[in-house]
C-alpha cells in the first residue's frame, strides 16, 4: 500500500467513525447548538478531506510505497520492539513500582533493541534507573507508585 | 513612560536570587534539550512542569520560558558542529554552519549564532513589550464572534503556511479539532467519544498527546536510521570571529530579528518558517548567492537570529489573546493554567506583575544564555558524544515519567504510547504534526465561541459579518483561501507543463 493511500484511508476511516458517533449525539438547533453539532460538522469535513486525499493518492502515477522494512537488517523492527516494551512498562508500572519496572525496561531496551552485551546492558540500566529515581523523586519531587515490591 | 516604569518594576521583581536561579535552571536545561536531538523544547517544558508545583506562577513561567529560549540557542550547536539539527528550527543552520566547521570556523559560527540569537531575542522582547499590551487592549473588546473569526483566520494561516501540502495540513487540523471534542461537553455535559472510559471525561490530555507525537514518535522514527556522527570540538580561542565575519553578520542579524518576530506571531511552524525565510532573503540579496551552502556567515547569522526572535513573537498571541501558536507555547499555556493563571486579553491587566516580571526575566535569560552557551560549549559537545543508542532509552524514560507526573495517571501513559505510534505513522506518511496539536488545544475555545455566537444571534450566521472586526477577519480568511486556490492552480499548470514538483520530496530507500 502506498504512503499516500495509507494516510488518506486513515483520515477517511476516522472521519466516518466520528460521523457515526456524532449522529448519536444531540444535534440541537442553530439557535442552541447541541453537543453533536461541532463534531458532526468536523467529521463531515474530515471525511470529505479523506476522500480528496484518496483521490489525490490514486491520481499519482508512481505511488510512493512505504518501506516498512528499515534501511538495514540491524534496524529492522526496532520501532515495534520499542512499542512492545513500552506497552509492557505501562502495564507493569503501577503494579510493580518505578524501580523494578524501569530497570527491566531499560535492560531490555539496551539488550534487545540496542544490542548491547548483557553485562553492559545491566550496568547501564542499573545506573540510569537509580540516577533517574534520585533525580525525579528527590530533585524534582515527583511521586512514584511503590507497587507490589514496595520500592 | 508607563512602559519604562512597569519594566523597572519587573526588573526589581525578576532580579531576586530565587528568580535568577530559576531562570538559570530553565536556560541551562533548555540548552541541554536543544543540543540533544530527539528531545525538543516541548518535552523539556513538560518535564519541568512538575518541578514548578512548589513555586508560584511567576517563578514557574520564568523557568519554563528559559527552557523555550534555551532550546533555540542550544539547537544551533549540533547543527553547526555535527550537521544534525538539535531541534527542527535549526535545520537551516546546518547548511552553512557545518560547512564553516569543516573549514575550521565552527567556533566563529557558534559565536555569531549566539550573538545573533541574543540580539534577536532582545529585540523581540521589545516587540512583546509594545505589542502584547496593545493587542490585549484591543482583544478585551472581543466577544465570541470576534474570537471565532480570529481563530478561523489563524487556522487558515496555519493551513497556508504549513510545511507540507495544504490538504494534508487541513486533514491534521480537522483531526486535531475533532480530538479536542473528546470528553464532556462544557455547555451541556454530554459525553462525546468516551465509550464509557472515565479517564476520557476530561478529554485526551494535551501533554500525553504532544509528548507522544513529538517525543515517542520521533524516537521510533530515529531508531530506524543509523546516526554516524563526527563531532568537532572547537577550542575556546577559536570561538572569536574575525572582524569581517562580525561586520558581515550585522545586517543579517538585524533583518533576522524583524523577520523572526513577525513570523513568530503567526500560528504553525514559526521557528522553521522564520529561519527558512531569513535564509532565502539573505541568499537573494547577497552579492554572490552561489557561495551560500559553502560556509557563508550570513547563512548562520540570519536564520539563527530569526528563530530566536520568533520565540518572542510567539509569546505575543499567548499573553495577549490566550492563543498558543506553537506546540511548545501551548505547553506553557497548560503550565500557566495549572498554576491558576489564564493567558488572554485580561492577563496583562489582571496580572501586571507577572507580565512585567516575565518580560524582565526574558531579558535576563538572554544574557544568561549568551554567557552559558559559549564557555560551556565543551560540556555540550561531550553530551553529543554519547551514542544515540544510550540516549534514546533515557529520552523514552523521560517522556514516560514526564507524562505520568502531570496527573499520576496510567491512562495518560496509554494515550502517550498510542499517539506515539500515530506520530510515527504520520511521519512516515509525511503529515506535519504541529497543526494537529495546536488544533487540539484550541478546539474547545473555537467551539465555545461558535456556539455562543449562534445562541446570541438566534441561529443567524449574519452575526459573523455584522461585527466590523469579525468581518475584517472573515475577509482576510476568504482572501487567503483564494490565494491558496490560485497557488494550487498555478502549481497544477506547472506540473502539466512538466516542470518539477516543488512539494514534499520522497527519498527512495535502496
Amino acid at each position: 500500500m502506498s504512503r499516500e493511500r495509507a494516510g488518506s484511508l486513515f483520515f477517511l476511516f476516522v472521519g466516518l467513525y466520528a460521523l457515526f458517533q456524532s449522529i448519536r449525539l444531540p444535534f440541537g438547533s442553530l439557535t442552541r447548538p447541541g453537543a453533536g453539532f461541532f463534531p458532526l460538522v468536523l467529521s463531515l469535513l474530515l471525511s470529505i478531506v479523506g476522500v480528496l486525499l484518496l483521490i489525490s493518492a490514486e491520481k499519482r502515477q508512481k505511488g510512493n510505497k512505504i518501506d516498512w522494512k528499515s534501511p538495514t537488517e540491524a534496524y529492522r523492527a526496532k520501532p515495534l520492539k520499542i512499542v512492545v516494551l513500552t506497552g509492557a512498562y505501562i502495564a507493569g508500572f503501577e503494579w510493580l513500582g518505578y524501580l523494578p519496572v524501569s530497570l527491566g525496561y531499560l535492560f531490555l531496551l539496551f539488550y534487545w533493541c540496542c544490542n548491547f552485551r548483557m553485562r553492559k546492558a545491566l550496568i547501564l540500566s542499573l545506573t540510569i534507573t537509580v540516577a533517574s529515581w534520585y533525580f525525579f523523586s528527590h530533585i524534582l519531587g515527583l511521586q512514584f507508585p511503590r507497587g507490589l515490591l514496595g520500592v | 513612560m508607563d512602559v519604562s516604569i512597569n519594566l523597572l518594576d519587573g526588573f526589581q521583581a525578576a532580579l531576586t536570587f530565587r528568580n535568577i536561579y530559576l531562570c538559570f535552571i530553565g536556560c541551562f536545561f533548555g540548552s541541554v534539550v536543544g543540543v540533544l536531538p530527539g528531545i525538543g523544547p516541548l518535552a523539556g517544558i513538560t518535564l519541568l512542569i512538575p518541578a514548578t508545583y512548589g513555586i508560584d506562577a511567576t517563578g514557574a513561567i520564568i523557568m519554563l520560558a528559559g527552557i523555550y529560549y534555551g532550546a533555540m540557542y542550544g539547537g544551533s550547536t549540533t547543527s553547526i558542529l555535527m550537521n544534525i539539527p538539535g531541534e527542527s528550527a535549526s535545520v537551516v543552520t546546518c547548511i552553512d554552519g557545518y560547512q564553516m566547521t569543516k573549514k575550521g570556523r565552527g567556533g566563529a559560527a557558534l559565536f555569531i549564532a549566539a550573538w545573533g540569537s541574543w540580539v534577536g531575542g532582545t529585540l523581540s522582547i521589545l516587540g512583546v513589550m509594545v505589542l502584547a499590551p496593545t493587542l490585549a487592549n484591543i482583544a478585551t473588546k472581543f466577544g465570541p464572534v470576534e474570537i471565532f473569526s480570529l481563530l478561523l483566520v489563524a487556522f487558515i494561516l496555519l493551513g497556508s503556511l504549513g510545511t507540507g501540502s495544504t490538504l494534508k495540513t487541513w486533514a491534521m487540523i480537522l483531526l486535531g479539532l475533532l480530538a479536542g471534542t473528546v470528553g464532556m461537553d462544557g455547555l451541556t455535559g454530554a459525553l462525546r467519544f468516551t465509550h464509557g472510559i472515565r479517564e476520557l471525561y476530561d478529554g485526551l490530555g494535551f501533554v500525553p498527546v504532544a509528548m507522544g507525537m513529538f517525543g515517542i514518535g520521533e524516537i521510533l522514527g530515529a531508531t530506524e536510521e543509523t546516526l554516524v556522527r563526527d563531532v568537532f570540538k572547537p577550542r575556546f580561542r577559536e570561538l572569536l570571529p574575525t572582524w569581517q565575519e562580525l561586520k558581515a553578520s550585522i545586517n543579517p542579524v538585524l533583518r533576522g530579528s524583524g523577520i523572526g518576530f513577525f513570523i513568530g506571531l503567526l500560528p504553525g511552524a514559526a521557528h522553521i518558517l522564520s529561519s527558512l525565510v531569513s535564509y532565502t532573503i539573505e541568499k537573494r540579496i547577497a552579492k554572490n548567492p552561489e557561495e551560500f551552502g559553502t560556509g557563508r556567515i550570513e547563512g548562520v547569522a540570519g536564520p539563527e537570529t530569526a528563530n530566536n526572535a520568533a520565540t518572542g513573537g510567539a509569546m505575543v498571541p499567548l499573553l495577549s489573546l490566550g492563543i498558543p501558536t506553537t506546540p511548545a507555547v501551548a505547553v506553557m499555556m497548560v503550565a500557566l493554567l495549572i498554576h491558576g493563571v489564564r493567558p488572554g486579553p485580561l492577563f496583562i491587566s489582571e496580572n501586571p506583575a507577572i507580565f512585567w516580571t516575565l518580560i524582565a526575566s526574558m531579558y535576563m535569560g538572554n544574557v544568561i544564555l549568551l554567557a552559558l552557551n559559549l564557555p560551556l560549549i565543551g560540556i555540550f559537545v561531550s553530551l553529543l558524544r554519547v551514542p544515540f543508542r544510550i540516549l534514546f532509552p533515557i529520552i523514552l524514560l523521560i517522556c514516560l515519567v514526564g507524562t505520568y507526573s502531570v496527573n499520576n495517571s496510567r491512562f495518560d501513559l496509554i494515550i502517550l504510547l498510542l499517539f506515539g505510534v500515530l506520530g510515527y505513522l504520520f511521519r512516515k506518511w509525511e503529515y506535519d504534526l504541529a497543526p494537529f496539536v495546536l488544533a487540539l488545544i484550541i478546539a474547545p475555545i473555537l467551539e465555545e465561541a461558535f456556539r455562543q455566537a449562534l445562541m446570541r444571534s438566534g441561529g443567524a450566521f449574519a452575526i459573523f459579518w455584522q461585527s466590523s472586526i469579525s468581518l475584517f477577519f472573515i475577509v482576510v480568511s476568504v482572501l487567503l483561501v483564494l490565494l491558496n486556490i490560485y497557488k494550487r492552480w498555478g502549481r497544477a499548470n506547472q506540473e502539466d507543463k512538466g516542470e518539477a514538483d516543488q512539494g514534499q520530496g520522497f527519498i527512495p530507500r535502496p
